[in-house]
Protein backbone atom coordinates (compact mmCIF):
# COMPACT_ATOMS: atom_id res chain seq x y z
CA UNK A 1 0.00 0.00 0.00
CA UNK A 2 2.78 2.40 -0.62
CA UNK A 3 2.10 5.47 -1.98
CA UNK A 4 3.79 6.24 -5.39
CA UNK A 5 6.50 8.94 -4.95
CA UNK A 6 6.12 12.21 -7.34
CA UNK A 7 9.51 14.23 -7.75
CA UNK A 8 9.45 17.43 -6.47
CA UNK A 9 9.83 18.78 -9.95
CA UNK A 10 6.73 17.17 -11.68
CA UNK A 11 4.59 18.35 -8.30
CA UNK A 12 5.46 21.82 -8.73
CA UNK A 13 4.80 21.96 -12.34
CA UNK A 14 1.47 19.94 -11.87
CA UNK A 15 0.75 22.98 -9.06
CA UNK A 16 1.67 26.05 -11.39
CA UNK A 17 -0.20 24.39 -14.02
CA UNK A 18 -3.64 24.39 -11.75
CA UNK A 19 -2.68 27.31 -10.69
CA UNK A 20 -2.75 25.87 -7.05
CA UNK A 21 -6.33 24.90 -7.38
CA UNK A 22 -8.14 21.60 -7.61
CA UNK A 23 -8.59 20.99 -10.87
CA UNK A 24 -12.13 19.40 -10.51
CA UNK A 25 -13.89 21.89 -8.05
CA UNK A 26 -11.84 24.75 -8.30
CA UNK A 27 -10.92 25.23 -4.88
CA UNK A 28 -7.43 27.21 -4.35
CA UNK A 29 -5.07 25.07 -1.87
CA UNK A 30 -4.50 28.37 0.08
CA UNK A 31 -8.32 27.75 1.11
CA UNK A 32 -8.16 24.25 2.28
CA UNK A 33 -6.74 22.26 5.71
CA UNK A 34 -5.48 18.92 4.14
CA UNK A 35 -3.04 19.46 1.35
CA UNK A 36 -3.73 19.09 -1.84
CA UNK A 37 -3.26 15.98 -3.90
CA UNK A 38 -1.36 14.57 -7.16
CA UNK A 39 -4.35 13.10 -8.37
CA UNK A 40 -3.55 10.36 -11.04
CA UNK A 41 -5.92 10.98 -13.77
CA UNK A 42 -6.26 7.50 -15.11
CA UNK A 43 -5.71 5.15 -11.74
CA UNK A 44 -2.11 3.60 -11.34
CA UNK A 45 -4.46 0.03 -10.92
CA UNK A 46 -5.87 0.62 -14.36
CA UNK A 47 -2.04 1.48 -15.45
CA UNK A 48 -2.22 5.17 -15.02
CA UNK A 49 1.62 6.44 -14.95
CA UNK A 50 3.11 8.99 -12.76
CA UNK A 51 4.03 11.50 -15.95
CA UNK A 52 2.62 15.20 -16.33
CA UNK A 53 0.02 14.39 -18.57
CA UNK A 54 -1.99 11.83 -16.30
CA UNK A 55 -1.66 14.15 -13.22
CA UNK A 56 -3.45 16.82 -12.08
CA UNK A 57 -4.18 19.07 -8.84
CA UNK A 58 -7.12 17.86 -7.00
CA UNK A 59 -8.25 18.75 -3.35
CA UNK A 60 -8.49 16.25 -0.45
CA UNK A 61 -12.24 15.72 -1.30
CA UNK A 62 -12.19 15.37 -5.14
CA UNK A 63 -9.74 12.78 -4.47
CA UNK A 64 -11.07 10.66 -2.41
CA UNK A 65 -14.58 10.75 -4.05
CA UNK A 66 -12.85 10.22 -7.24
CA UNK A 67 -10.90 7.00 -5.82
CA UNK A 68 -9.55 5.05 -8.77
CA UNK A 69 -12.81 5.39 -10.89
CA UNK A 70 -12.31 6.60 -14.25
CA UNK A 71 -16.05 6.69 -15.53
CA UNK A 72 -19.57 7.16 -13.94
CA UNK A 73 -22.66 7.56 -14.73
CA UNK A 74 -24.09 10.32 -16.41
CA UNK A 75 -27.28 11.10 -14.47
CA UNK A 76 -29.42 12.71 -17.34
CA UNK A 77 -28.82 9.51 -19.60
CA UNK A 78 -28.34 6.52 -17.01
CA UNK A 79 -25.37 6.00 -19.63
CA UNK A 80 -22.00 5.30 -18.67
CA UNK A 81 -19.42 8.60 -19.35
CA UNK A 82 -15.73 8.65 -18.99
CA UNK A 83 -15.02 11.49 -16.03
CA UNK A 84 -13.54 14.95 -17.24
CA UNK A 85 -9.88 14.55 -18.55
CA UNK A 86 -7.93 17.74 -17.15
CA UNK A 87 -5.53 16.94 -19.59
CA UNK A 88 -7.46 15.68 -22.70
CA UNK A 89 -10.50 17.67 -22.37
CA UNK A 90 -11.13 21.57 -22.48
CA UNK A 91 -12.48 23.05 -19.10
CA UNK A 92 -15.07 25.14 -21.10
CA UNK A 93 -16.25 22.71 -23.42
CA UNK A 94 -17.65 21.03 -20.04
CA UNK A 95 -18.49 23.09 -17.40
CA UNK A 96 -19.43 27.18 -16.66
CA UNK A 97 -19.22 29.08 -14.02
CA UNK A 98 -22.19 30.57 -12.08
CA UNK A 99 -20.68 33.99 -10.31
CA UNK A 100 -24.34 34.18 -8.65
CA UNK A 101 -24.70 31.01 -6.95
CA UNK A 102 -21.40 28.96 -7.27
CA UNK A 103 -22.51 26.52 -9.44
CA UNK A 104 -20.80 25.15 -11.82
CA UNK A 105 -23.02 23.99 -14.46
CA UNK A 106 -22.39 21.10 -16.82
CA UNK A 107 -22.18 21.40 -20.70
CA UNK A 108 -22.16 17.50 -21.48
CA UNK A 109 -22.22 13.98 -20.36
CA UNK A 110 -18.77 14.10 -18.67
CA UNK A 111 -19.49 17.07 -16.96
CA UNK A 112 -22.73 15.58 -15.11
CA UNK A 113 -20.95 12.13 -14.23
CA UNK A 114 -18.08 14.03 -13.05
CA UNK A 115 -19.54 17.07 -11.40
CA UNK A 116 -21.91 14.22 -9.63
CA UNK A 117 -19.34 11.87 -8.35
CA UNK A 118 -16.87 14.12 -6.90
CA UNK A 119 -19.56 16.04 -5.82
CA UNK A 120 -18.27 19.18 -6.79
CA UNK A 121 -21.49 21.31 -6.50
CA UNK A 122 -21.67 20.28 -2.52
CA UNK A 123 -23.96 23.04 -0.86
CA UNK A 124 -20.72 24.00 1.44
CA UNK A 125 -18.48 24.14 -2.21
CA UNK A 126 -20.56 26.57 -3.67
CA UNK A 127 -20.96 29.18 -0.94
CA UNK A 128 -16.53 28.91 -0.61
CA UNK A 129 -16.89 29.75 -4.18
CA UNK A 130 -19.14 32.20 -4.13
CA UNK A 131 -16.74 34.39 -1.29
CA UNK A 132 -13.70 33.06 -3.62
CA UNK A 133 -15.21 34.80 -6.67
CA UNK A 134 -15.63 37.58 -4.24
CA UNK A 135 -12.55 38.36 -3.75
CA UNK A 136 -11.27 37.43 -6.87
CA UNK A 137 -9.49 34.45 -6.04
CA UNK A 138 -11.19 31.62 -7.78
CA UNK A 139 -9.54 31.06 -11.22
CA UNK A 140 -12.09 30.09 -13.68
CA UNK A 141 -10.01 27.59 -16.44
CA UNK A 142 -9.49 29.52 -19.42
CA UNK A 143 -8.36 26.68 -22.49
CA UNK B 1 -21.26 -11.49 22.21
CA UNK B 2 -24.55 -9.88 24.05
CA UNK B 3 -24.02 -7.07 26.31
CA UNK B 4 -27.38 -5.34 28.48
CA UNK B 5 -27.11 -1.70 29.42
CA UNK B 6 -29.42 0.81 31.43
CA UNK B 7 -29.28 4.14 29.87
CA UNK B 8 -31.80 7.42 30.39
CA UNK B 9 -35.10 6.80 28.52
CA UNK B 10 -33.91 10.42 25.80
CA UNK B 11 -31.05 8.53 24.55
CA UNK B 12 -33.17 5.03 24.29
CA UNK B 13 -35.57 7.71 21.89
CA UNK B 14 -32.47 8.57 19.91
CA UNK B 15 -31.15 4.84 19.30
CA UNK B 16 -34.75 3.72 18.15
CA UNK B 17 -33.46 4.81 14.47
CA UNK B 18 -30.34 3.41 14.48
CA UNK B 19 -30.51 -0.11 16.36
CA UNK B 20 -28.65 -1.35 13.20
CA UNK B 21 -25.62 0.84 13.54
CA UNK B 22 -25.44 -0.05 17.14
CA UNK B 23 -22.20 -1.99 16.88
CA UNK B 24 -20.47 0.57 14.76
CA UNK B 25 -21.70 3.70 17.37
CA UNK B 26 -19.92 1.94 19.75
CA UNK B 27 -16.80 0.91 17.80
CA UNK B 28 -16.89 4.77 17.14
CA UNK B 29 -17.54 5.71 20.65
CA UNK B 30 -14.75 3.25 21.88
CA UNK B 31 -11.80 5.19 19.29
CA UNK B 32 -12.76 8.47 21.24
CA UNK B 33 -12.43 7.25 24.24
CA UNK B 34 -8.96 5.68 23.52
CA UNK B 35 -8.42 9.07 22.07
CA UNK B 36 -5.76 7.34 19.56
CA UNK B 37 -4.16 9.80 17.35
CA UNK B 38 -3.49 6.91 14.99
CA UNK B 39 -7.51 5.48 15.32
CA UNK B 40 -9.63 8.47 15.00
CA UNK B 41 -9.16 11.60 12.71
CA UNK B 42 -6.31 13.40 14.81
CA UNK B 43 -7.17 16.70 12.98
CA UNK B 44 -10.35 17.33 14.68
CA UNK B 45 -9.11 18.33 17.95
CA UNK B 46 -6.61 20.29 16.82
CA UNK B 47 -8.35 22.47 14.58
CA UNK B 48 -11.08 23.37 17.28
CA UNK B 49 -8.50 24.27 19.70
CA UNK B 50 -7.29 26.40 17.23
CA UNK B 51 -10.39 27.96 16.15
CA UNK B 52 -11.22 28.87 19.70
CA UNK B 53 -8.62 30.70 19.89
CA UNK B 54 -10.06 33.58 17.86
CA UNK B 55 -7.26 33.53 15.16
CA UNK B 56 -6.70 36.76 13.05
CA UNK B 57 -7.22 36.54 9.70
CA UNK B 58 -3.68 35.71 8.43
CA UNK B 59 -3.18 33.38 11.50
CA UNK B 60 -6.62 31.70 10.06
CA UNK B 61 -5.28 31.63 6.45
CA UNK B 62 -1.87 30.19 7.62
CA UNK B 63 -4.33 27.40 9.17
CA UNK B 64 -2.54 23.66 7.84
CA UNK B 65 -3.28 20.22 8.93
CA UNK B 66 -0.28 18.67 11.61
CA UNK B 67 1.71 16.26 9.99
CA UNK B 68 0.36 13.38 11.84
CA UNK B 69 -3.27 14.39 10.92
CA UNK B 70 -2.25 14.79 7.01
CA UNK B 71 -0.64 11.79 7.16
CA UNK B 72 -3.98 9.95 8.55
CA UNK B 73 -6.06 11.63 5.40
CA UNK B 74 -3.60 10.27 2.88
CA UNK B 75 -3.55 6.68 4.31
CA UNK B 76 -7.34 7.09 4.10
CA UNK B 77 -6.92 8.40 0.15
CA UNK B 78 -4.82 5.06 -0.55
CA UNK B 79 -6.85 2.96 1.14
CA UNK B 80 -9.60 4.23 -0.52
CA UNK B 81 -7.96 3.55 -3.99
CA UNK B 82 -6.55 0.24 -3.27
CA UNK B 83 -9.51 -1.64 -1.41
CA UNK B 84 -12.04 0.63 -0.65
CA UNK B 85 -12.94 2.66 2.90
CA UNK B 86 -14.61 -0.03 6.00
CA UNK B 87 -18.28 1.54 7.54
CA UNK B 88 -15.16 2.79 10.15
CA UNK B 89 -13.04 4.81 8.06
CA UNK B 90 -15.82 6.58 5.91
CA UNK B 91 -17.02 7.99 9.15
CA UNK B 92 -13.55 8.94 10.00
CA UNK B 93 -13.53 10.19 6.87
CA UNK B 94 -17.08 12.49 6.81
CA UNK B 95 -15.26 13.48 10.10
CA UNK B 96 -12.82 15.26 8.46
CA UNK B 97 -15.00 16.65 5.55
CA UNK B 98 -17.08 18.70 8.21
CA UNK B 99 -13.88 20.27 9.62
CA UNK B 100 -12.31 20.69 5.55
CA UNK B 101 -15.91 23.01 4.98
CA UNK B 102 -15.40 24.47 8.31
CA UNK B 103 -11.80 25.48 7.82
CA UNK B 104 -12.68 26.54 3.98
CA UNK B 105 -15.23 28.82 5.29
CA UNK B 106 -13.27 30.31 8.19
CA UNK B 107 -10.74 30.82 5.70
CA UNK B 108 -13.32 32.25 2.83
CA UNK B 109 -14.50 34.94 5.64
CA UNK B 110 -11.10 35.68 6.50
CA UNK B 111 -10.05 36.31 3.01
CA UNK B 112 -13.14 38.84 2.98
CA UNK B 113 -12.48 40.75 6.15
CA UNK B 114 -8.58 40.83 4.93
CA UNK B 115 -10.32 42.66 1.42
CA UNK B 116 -12.47 45.10 3.40
CA UNK B 117 -9.51 46.35 5.57
CA UNK B 118 -7.62 47.11 2.55
ZN1 LIG C 1 -11.73 19.59 -5.34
Amino acid sequence: MSKTYVPADLRRLVFERAQDSCEYCLIPAALALAAHQMDHIIAEKHGGETVSENLALSCALCNLAKGSDIASIDPETNDTAKLYHPRRDQWSSHFQFEAQTGLIQPLSAIARATIRLLPINRPESLTERVILFRVGRLVIPAD
Amino acid sequence: MQITVDIPDDMARQLESLKDELPQILALGLLQVKANPSTGFSGLAEVLEFLATLPSPQETLALRLSDTAQAQIEALLEKNRVDGLTALEQRLWQQYEFVEHLVRMAKAQALLKLQEVA
